[in-house]
């Protein structure tokens, strides 16, 4: 009885408006008031127990970092040393497009961020190159997705943070998946630009583009390469990723000043001000759950039910595409991943392998309506009608859909780097 | 009321960016000290670990004020258009008083560690002291959300993740039963 109170609670809630904070919040008070000697209020010590935790220090710092890099002139620096690298391969603006991302991506973490950095300069570059819009607009919407799949990924760090699977393997994990979904991208972007070529290779301009990135370019290589290597921890390398960003934006490429650092800081505290709390009261919940057994009794429950890891592999991810289409990727992580990466662990399947395909198959989310975030995101940025974008990123979902369930099916390509 | 927004506002921000500006010099000061004396600096870690509590916190009023915080709007195609206004004014007062209701819980979570003596494991420092932050952070938004139920004209609009476009216009009309829109 009580659950379908809650249930309908939430439901209530939503309707009303209420943002994600307030739906956990009520959530984790409600289930400590009515299963825990109605002492609500220990919900909150959780919360406090949940945010007072140094494994979660990476997560403002990667997000400061991609922050002081996204407002500079990196985004630009890098596109232009990914064209003139590009130049003579059909297609080779596109390839540029997509290449650019993924860079991008490496230092932001964030896919509309992404999506935002290198749109802005390549959709229009792409359409006076005579690309079609609908290319244009699906290439960057999807390529801004692998700001979630390429390390360091904020979604990566919750995931691991949520299921206690360490973070510096999750990273490793995403090299192979994330360089899957770069292949899938630039053959398709190749084969369908066949006709377009920009002419030969210029060398004067090679030497140029790379001297203006030639700070930027080797950033995430620095710090993948510092964690990789052992150098650095996650946690460390996340502080020098803000000192580099810093010192190359603000001291060497002279794009920012300090108080745009501060209006950077402040933008950064808006994001993880609206994260903070869900991963807090997600938390809260999960403890709650885990101490009074739930993900071994569903475990149990759904190991009649599904006989073999195909199954569940089936199952799960029919399950995260519906909820990554309604929900956004670090809510859905926090409330999801406790609950399935039992079921995924009882099913033998890798629990790093499982993160990685949770955090790929979330990602699908950001291109779907009615809700995907880069959809709407690419709306206003290129001022689009939403049907117009919806068509344009179609073949790129069906991309991703491909390259999910390669990353599935073959286990190896994430877990290569882990083991 | 615009001054008492307007001075939550400034106090979060400057605070939020005190909090990146002391976990970032604690980190690095950390991996400087060990790369350079083989021994990280002690309390280092716990210290940046306070910055990030203080950064979360007062980062959820930073988001408020932006109109930033995440919510799932699937459901707000269900209510009709002249209706959004007076549901979104009720939103607040919801809001509102779930931050006070967390407001009074950390009161008594303050209290107790204030009675226990519970300090933190490396630096020794007074646990209430830093619970505090979570105190005033459900406060203020308190504060802010009850603020905008009196006077919804002050309540920032809601942005689709944080900086896109305003959430209610990419919110299609509702479907008449001929399948028209409005």
């Amino acid at each position: 009885m009580e659950i379908w109170i809650l249930v309908a609670a939430i439901l209530v809630l939503a309707l009303l408006r209420q943002p994600v904070l307030v739906l956990l919040g009520v959530a984790a008070l409600f289930v400590y008031a009515v299963w825990n000697d109605g002492r609500p209020e220990y919900a909150l010590y959780d919360v406090w127990f949940a945010v007072n935790q140094d494994v979660l220090l990476a997560i403002p710092l990667f997000v400061l970092a991609g922050a002081v890099m996204s407002a500079g002139a990196i985004a630009e620096r890098i596109i232009a040393f990914m064209r003139e690298l590009t130049r003579p391969i059909p297609g080779g603006l596109a390839l540029a497009a997509v290449l650019s991302c993924a860079g991008f991506a490496a230092i932001s973490g964030s896919a509309a961020v992404t999506l935002l950095a290198v749109g802005g300069i390549m959709y229009r570059a792409l359409i006076e190159s005579g690309y079609s819009k609908s290319f244009a607009i699906g290439s960057l919407c999807a390529g801004g997705v692998l700001g979630i799949i390429i390390p360091p990924s904020i979604p990566l760090i919750l995931y691991g943070y949520i299921t206690q699977v360490s973070i510096s393997q999750l990273f490793l994990a995403g090299i192979g998946p994330a360089l899957v979904m770069i292949a899938l991208f630039s053959v398709y972007a190749v084969v369908r630009n066949i006709r377009n070529r920009e002419g030969p290779w210029r060398l004067r301009g090679i030497v140029r583009a790379f001297t203006r990135a030639g700070f930027a370019l080797p950033v995430p290589f620095v710090i993948l390469g510092g964690i990789y290597t052992g150098w650095f921890t996650v946690t460390e390398a996340a502080a020098v990723a803000v000192a580099l960003a810093v010192i190359v934006e603000v001291f060497i490429h002279r794009d920012l000043n300090f108080v745009q650092l501060k209006d950077v800081a402040v933008d950064s505290a808006k994001l993880l001000g609206s994260l903070y709390p869900i991963l807090a009261f997600a938390f809260a919940l999960n403890v709650f759950l885990t101490a009074e057994g739930v993900p071994q009794a569903l475990v149990a429950q759904l190991a009649d039910v599904i006989s073999s890891p195909f199954e569940f592999l089936v199952a799960a991810n029919v399950l995260l595409l519906a909820v990554g289409m309604v929900i956004d990727v670090g809510s859905a992580t926090l409330v999801l991943a406790p609950l399935l990466q039992p079921l995924a662990e009882s099913q033998n399947i890798h629990p790093v392998h499982f993160g990685i395909m949770m955090i790929v198959n979330l990602g699908i989310g950001y291109l779907t309506p009615p809700l995907g975030l880069n959809l709407i995101v690419a709306m206003a940025a290129f001022r689009e009608s939403f049907w117009t974008v919806c068509k344009a990123v179609l073949p790129f979902i069906g991309l991703m859909l491909a390259g999910l369930w390669i990353i599935a099916a073959f286990p190896e390509i994430a877990l290569f780097f882990v083991r | 009321m615009r001054s008492l927004l307007a001075f939550l506002s400034a106090a979060e921000r400057w605070a939020a960016v005190a909090a990146f500006a002391i976990m970032t010099l604690a980190l690095l000061a950390d991996v400087i000290s060990r790369r350079l004396f083989q021994t990280g600096l002690i309390g280092a870690v716990e210290i940046a670990v306070f910055g990030m509590i203080a950064l979360a916190m007062f980062g959820i009023g930073v988001a408020t004020d932006h109109g930033a915080h995440l919510r799932a709007t699937a459901f707000d195609v269900l209510v009709p258009k002249p209706l959004r206004a007076g549901v979104d004014r009720f939103a607040s007062l919801i809001t509102g008083v779930f931050f006070l209701v967390l407001t009074g819980f950390a009161v008594w979570i303050v209290a107790e560690s204030f009675t226990l003596g519970d300090r933190t494991p490396i630096l020794r420092a007074p646990v209430w002291a830093l619970q505090l932050i979570l105190l005033l952070a459900f406060a203020s938004n308190a504060a802010r959300f009850l603020v905008y139920f009196a006077d919804p004209s002050l309540k920032p609009v809601e942005r689709v993740g944080g900086d896109g476009p305003p959430v209610d216009e990419t919110i299609p009309a509702p479907s008449t039963p001929g399948g028209e829109t409005r």
